[in-house]
């Protein structure tokens, strides 16, 4: 699905209205099969492990955050680590106000961090929110009751994934 | 051959040995705390001497002749430590250990090399740094070698004992004030002077406290070692002068103690493993944490950050009255990584980061989410993280990895699940009415029957989920509980 990859030592946001869930669960596949460590910053605490196979929970941090500047604090102290290959931050479910009031400096300063390591940092939302973001993308698509009698991996031929800003390519890629 | 390490005012080292380096060189006097009507100067530094101050003088005679001198009592905990750092000096030495006294440690060397000039100086190098001042003396024999650790500066080796013990005066010896007066009155002095008499006559005027005097100032007596085992326990302990009431001063004690244990450590070529952190609060309650290495380690910083990150977030009761840090030591870890495994780089410092977390959202809000075994929704618990012994894993597609396929969306949970106002036509949902998502539904799937625990009184649990999609989109999980309805989350 992310063919040109995620940027490692970048912030990308991808903008999610739907199929955040999936994108979420690929991801821990993904960083499963690569040995990969991965940091999920639940801006919300909605993320439900029910549904990313067990061996791949076994590779997955989670942070259950309960406000959006806990989300950016916890985010701040997780990049500074430099330990984990691949660091989401959720913050789907957040109201969209609240995402707002954190000031551009945070972003940028999350942009900083994140950029001399090797770590590839991803911000879910579901409307476009952070301004240091490169690059953002937009996923899109169609779910249904009937989607859930597919098999995830299939579910996600169902989506694409449209650039927004940014360069398309990526230099490093994670995934 | 035999050695002795002897640690000069050993009291007053003990209890200073912690305190920053300007307060060390202020004239300081240990008093004797036997002495409970007039307690007495049992010893003191060289600024308290320089100011006049001796030992034995009460301390109102101490303070007039000193005004600036610092009275402290004997503090047993910080003593027994010091003794524990020195038997471990003297174990790195040989097998063969004996606490001859307080601050004193006698060991036998065996075989037939020759004691290095280089050594006595190690031992004592290695004490400094745990800033402890020690002398060392080698000799044939015990009570040799001990002599010669008092007229040593830092080591003595004696090579030729005569010629050592002749100038010695008697009193060197420590013999009983009624024989050392008698011997006074022979015109005795030293050591060579009384070697030289003929040991019957000296036995038959003197009896076995002279002879055994004799054979010592002759340099032949010689013992038997009472050998001391090793030290199990690796700790420090203070028993804070004044309570503490901030930070800094704790945090100044604790990287003194990490420092000291460490270097205690490595002279057995370990590093800990654990951190056991005691406060004892002035209001009788007493506080233990125990930290656990995540890749065990002897560099101070690393130890110190983690006793500082979780400081910086506890809050005492009440002030603090002692301290008391044991380690458990360990073998340094060497671990060969994988070419293509992405394992933590560096372990300390991701134990931080979660002790970070911890402390800025909860002990039970940052680790690896875990299943419970149920079919109770939202049934989880939050682990600490083991990265670091994750098994190996060669790239896997999703058929690989052992598990069945996944079929469906994630759930993007509520918690708590919000109320819902659900209308239902024939028991299946119509319509949805709350403040995340409202309107009718398109079509919906259920119900899915879920109860357990029902075995179990007062744990039992019951529920019924149906998955809708409404009008205008967005897919639901509703529930259905004895209370009424809710909107457990949604797939989008």
């Amino acid at each position: 699905m992310l063919a040109g990859g995620l940027a490692v030592g970048g912030m990308t946001e991808v903008v999610c209205p739907v199929g955040g869930g999936l994108l979420l669960a690929t991801l821990a596949r993904s960083t499963l099969g690569r040995g990969g460590l991965l940091a999920l910053i639940d801006g919300s605490d909605a993320f439900d492990p029910a549904g990313i196979p067990r061996a791949a929970l076994r590779r997955f941090l989670w942070v259950r955050c309960r406000t959006v500047s806990q989300a950016v604090q916890a985010g701040d102290l997780v990049l500074r680590d430099g330990n984990l290959g691949l660091v989401i931050l959720d913050l789907r479910s957040c109201r969209p106000e609240e995402v707002r009031k954190i000031p551009s400096t945070s972003w940028y300063r999350l942009q900083r961090v994140v950029e001399p390591t090797l770590t590839a940092f991803v911000v879910l939302t579901a409307q476009p929110l952070v301004s240091a973001a490169r690059p953002r993308l937009r996923l899109e698509g169609h779910l249904e009751l009937g989607s859930f009698d597919c098999r995830q991996t299939d579910l996600l031929d169902q989506l694409h994934i449209e650039l927004m800003r940014g360069q398309e390519a990526c230099i490093r890629q994670f995934a | 051959m035999f050695g002795v390490i002897l640690l000069p005012d050993f009291a007053l080292q003990a209890a200073l040995r912690h305190q920053p380096v300007h307060l060390r060189r202020e004239p300081v006097a240990v008093l004797h705390e036997d002495t409970a009507i007039t307690p007495t100067i049992f010893q003191c530094n060289d600024a308290a001497m320089a100011a006049g101050v001796q030992v034995g003088m009460t301390s109102s005679q101490g303070l007039a002749r000193c005004g600036a001198l610092r009275l402290i009592t004997r503090s047993p905990t910080q003593e027994t430590a010091a003794t524990e750092a020195l038997l471990e000096s003297a174990f790195s030495c040989s097998p063969w250990v004996e606490i001859t006294g307080e601050g004193v440690c006698t060991f036998e060397l065996r075989g037939d090399r020759p004691v290095q000039e280089a050594f006595g100086d190690r031992v004592v190098a290695h004490l400094a740094r745990l800033d402890l001042r020690a002398r060392i003396g080698i000799a044939a024999n015990p009570d040799l070698a001990l002599l010669a650790a008092h007229a040593a500066r830092s080591c003595l080796q004696v090579t030729d004992t005569h010629a050592f013990l002749d100038d010695l005066p008697v009193a060197a010896l420590d013999p009983a004030p009624a024989l050392l007066g008698i011997l006074q009155r022979w015109g005795i002095e030293t050591l060579g002077a009384l070697s030289a008499l003929p040991s019957q006559e000296v036995t038959r005027r003197l009896g076995t406290e002279g002879r055994e005097l004799w054979e010592r100032a002759a340099g032949r007596r010689t013992r038997l070692l009472r050998l001391a085992p090793p030290p199990e326990t690796y700790e420090e302990r203070m028993d804070f002068e004044y309570e503490i009431q901030t930070l800094e001063p704790l945090l100044f004690v604790l990287r003194r103690f990490i420092e000291q244990l460490t270097l205690r450590l490595e002279a057995i070529y370990r590093v800990p493993e654990t951190l056991t952190l005691t406060l004892c609060f002035d209001d009788g309650q007493e506080y233990r944490r125990v930290f656990h290495i995540p890749a065990p380690t002897g560099n101070v910083e690393t130890l110190f950050r983690v006793l500082h990150t979780h400081l910086e977030n506890f809050t005492a009761p009440s002030s603090i009255k002692s301290l008391h840090l044991a380690v458990t030591p360990t073998r340094a870890p060497h671990e060969q990584f994988g070419l293509f495994e992405t394992a933590l780089r560096d372990p300390n410092r991701f134990g931080e980061t979660l002790a970070r977390l911890h402390a800025l959202l909860g002990p039970d809000r940052a680790g690896v989410p875990c299943c419970e075994d149920t079919h109770r929704p939202d049934a989880f618990r939050v682990e600490a993280p083991d990265f670091l012994h994750l098994e190996s894993v060669v790239a896997v597609e999703e058929p690989r990895c052992g598990e069945p396929p996944v079929f469906g969306l994630p759930l993007h949970r509520l918690r708590p699940p919000l109320p819902a106002e659900v209308m239902v036509e024939k028991q299946v949902p119509v319509g949805i009415e709350s403040s995340m998502a409202s309107g009718p539904v398109r079509a919906a799937r259920g119900p899915y029957q879920l109860a357990g625990n029902w075995w179990e009184k007062g744990c039992s649990w019951a529920c019924e989920e149906w998955d809708v999609e409404l009008v205008q989109g967005g897919l639901y999980r509703l529930c259905r509980q004895r209370d009424g309805w809710f909107l457990e989350g949604s797939y989008n």
